[in-house]
């Protein structure tokens, strides 16, 4: 059994879920050792998502990206023009290599010593490398090259690595998640990898910790109507033309909150009741964008007349990837923990490669009009997120439990989605399912414990 | 013609003389190998040389190696 020991004394980690009463203490969120062991547990484990292809297009491109705590090299080499990704931190004494956000380079130079790495990460130099006084050219070069992740995946165009090598494959970790994931990043008219993105990441850090944002937003309706009411009464629907046009032949469907308890993935799923892409309804104000999106839509619906599919990628979908992954169709949003009470948040944007000018425009402003702390309908959620940790951490408030119970024992399996349980659309069910998962990580000693690697396991607590 | 001509890799102005030199530029190392830049990282630290005459190891001629900046004795274009 896996314990936490010094601030609260010695306790299991699952006593800090109550499954039956449908409560979480506020310890998982304020506890520094809890933290610690997260950063082991779950992000040296986990498959995280680093960036988009498209980010580094030409040899020799990099992009700085992050899992968990750590810098992580994204690096397009000059010679195969593969992409891969390494530990930013110098293997002679651990001073970072690269100190850019991105840029083009032959090799990472370490200003220290000068170890010196090509864009393989293979060391392939060190100031005084062939100095009879020094090292004189006896160091295995091959043996000190950057810390490689053990493994990583180009999905359609997005870059996911895991430093465990013990991990299942991308798409079982994904699981029924990974046809989700496809859609989303799928061009207007449904060919795959069709994307590019806005570049650079859309950065910012938020005074609180990674689960607040990362945990309760996979899905989380009962917010909306309070927290963006401001922004609702601002018009933000009709922004983007909500209301203005309804459907003559409204596809028959149901909306449901889901979550797979085993994956801990999660979030708004639509069941269409039958087959074929939806009409696309005017969304945009900007000329001319709507008559692409919907000459996209024509196309996508005469290739793929027998399969439902969302209408176009824009809006394909609201889900999260555990751990700390949004999938809002063309947005991917995620949350870098830096401490026990401290995040980067991080956004990319995407767009049809092959779009004209203007509905690029249009994307990338109505990206930079919602999302940040400059974004008139994300900077609500901020204000809940950064004010939830200085009120939960004290030592009065940390006492009280966190109430999850929104929808418990209510959900029930679907035959079309395996193993993910369905609830209402307004219940907290992704949200526990992210729990189970989490407890589940906590108290592995490695994925020979964990789904999908066993089987048999049933991570399902609640 | 064109004249070749040596550069000055001396003191401060030297570093960032070599940071910039460019690729093609003809080198000669403290070991007597010559060779030619085919790529400058621009760190001040590394060069990437192709090598012309490596009397000390004849089998890395035609090959390309990173140098140091304080293992290279002469520039010239």
């Amino acid at each position: 059994m896996v314990t936490i020991l010094r601030t609260r004394g010695d306790r299991s980690i699952s006593s800090y879920i109550d499954a039956q009463r449908g409560t979480i203490s506020r310890e998982i969120y304020v506890n520094p050792d809890i933290f610690e062991q997260e950063m082991e547990q779950i992000f040296q484990r986990c498959w995280l998502f680093l960036g988009h292809e498209s980010q580094l297009p030409n040899p020799g491109d990099f992009v700085m990206s992050r899992m968990g705590t750590e810098e992580v090299i994204l690096v397009r080499d000059r010679k195969d023009n593969q992409i891969r990704a390494f530990l930013n931190s110098c293997r002679h004494r651990g001073m970072k290599v690269c100190r850019y956000d991105q840029g083009n380079s032959l090799v990472f130079t370490c200003p220290f010593h000068a170890w010196t790495y090509d864009t393989r990460g293979r060391l392939v130099g060190m100031g005084f490398g062939n100095n009879p006084d020094a090292y004189n050219g006896e160091v295995n070069k091959e043996e000190w090259g950057l810390a490689q992740v053990a493994q990583f995946k180009n999905f359609y165009g997005s870059l996911w690595a895991t430093w465990d090598p013990k991990a299942p494959s991308f798409e079982d970790y994904l699981g029924p998640f990974t046809e989700s994931l496809r859609h989303c990043l799928q061009s207007s008219d449904g060919e795959d990898a069709g994307l590019e993105m806005f570049t650079p990441f859309q950065r910012h850090r938020l005074p609180t910790n990674w689960k607040v944002p990362g945990f309760t937003s996979v899905t989380d309706l009962t917010h909306t109507a309070m927290t963006h009411r401001s922004a609702a009464a601002a018009a933000l629907q009709e922004d983007r033309g909500e209301g203005r046009q309804s459907p003559t032949s409204p596809f028959p469907q149901e909306k449901y909150a889901i979550g797979d308890h085993n994956l801990g993935h999660g979030g708004m799923c639509t069941l269409y009741k039958r087959p074929g892409v939806p009409e696309y309804l005017d969304e945009w104000f900007e000329p001319g964008v709507d008559e692409y999106f919907r000459e996209a839509r024509d196309r996508k619906a005469q290739k793929f007349a027998d399969r439902v599919l969302p209408p176009h990628g824009w809006g394909a979908g609201h889900f999260a990837i555990f751990p700390c992954v949004m999938v809002d169709s063309w947005r991917l949003r995620w949350y870098h923990p830096h401490a026990t009470g401290m995040l980067e948040r991080w956004t990319l944007c995407g767009v049809d490669k092959t779009a004209p000018k203007h509905v690029k425009d249009a994307l990338r402003h109505y990206a930079e009009r919602f999302n940040g702390p400059v974004g008139f309908f994300e900077s609500d959620d901020m204000e809940n997120w950064n004010y939830v940790f200085p009120a939960s951490q004290g030592a009065r408030a940390r006492k009280e439990d966190y109430f999850f119970a929104n929808g418990l024992g209510r959900g029930t399996y679907n035959d079309q989605l395996p193993g993910v349980v369905f609830n209402g659309s307004y219940t907290e069910e992704a949200q526990r399912a992210r729990f189970s998962r989490w407890l589940a990580f906590m108290e592995a000693a490695s994925w020979d414990d964990l789904y999908p690697i066993n089987k048999n396991a049933n991570h399902r607590i609640w | 013609m064109t004249e070749s001509k040596k550069y000055d890799l001396k003191g401060q102005h030297g570093a960032e003389v070599f940071r910039m030199l460019p690729e093609g530029t003809r080198v000669t190392l403290l070991n007597g190998a010559i060779g030619e830049i085919t790529a400058n990282a621009h760190d001040g630290g590394f060069i990437l040389v192709k090598f012309l005459e490596h009397p000390k190891d004849p089998s890395k001629v035609g090959e390309e190696d990173y140098v140091f900046f304080n293992e290279v004795r002469e520039a010239e274009s």
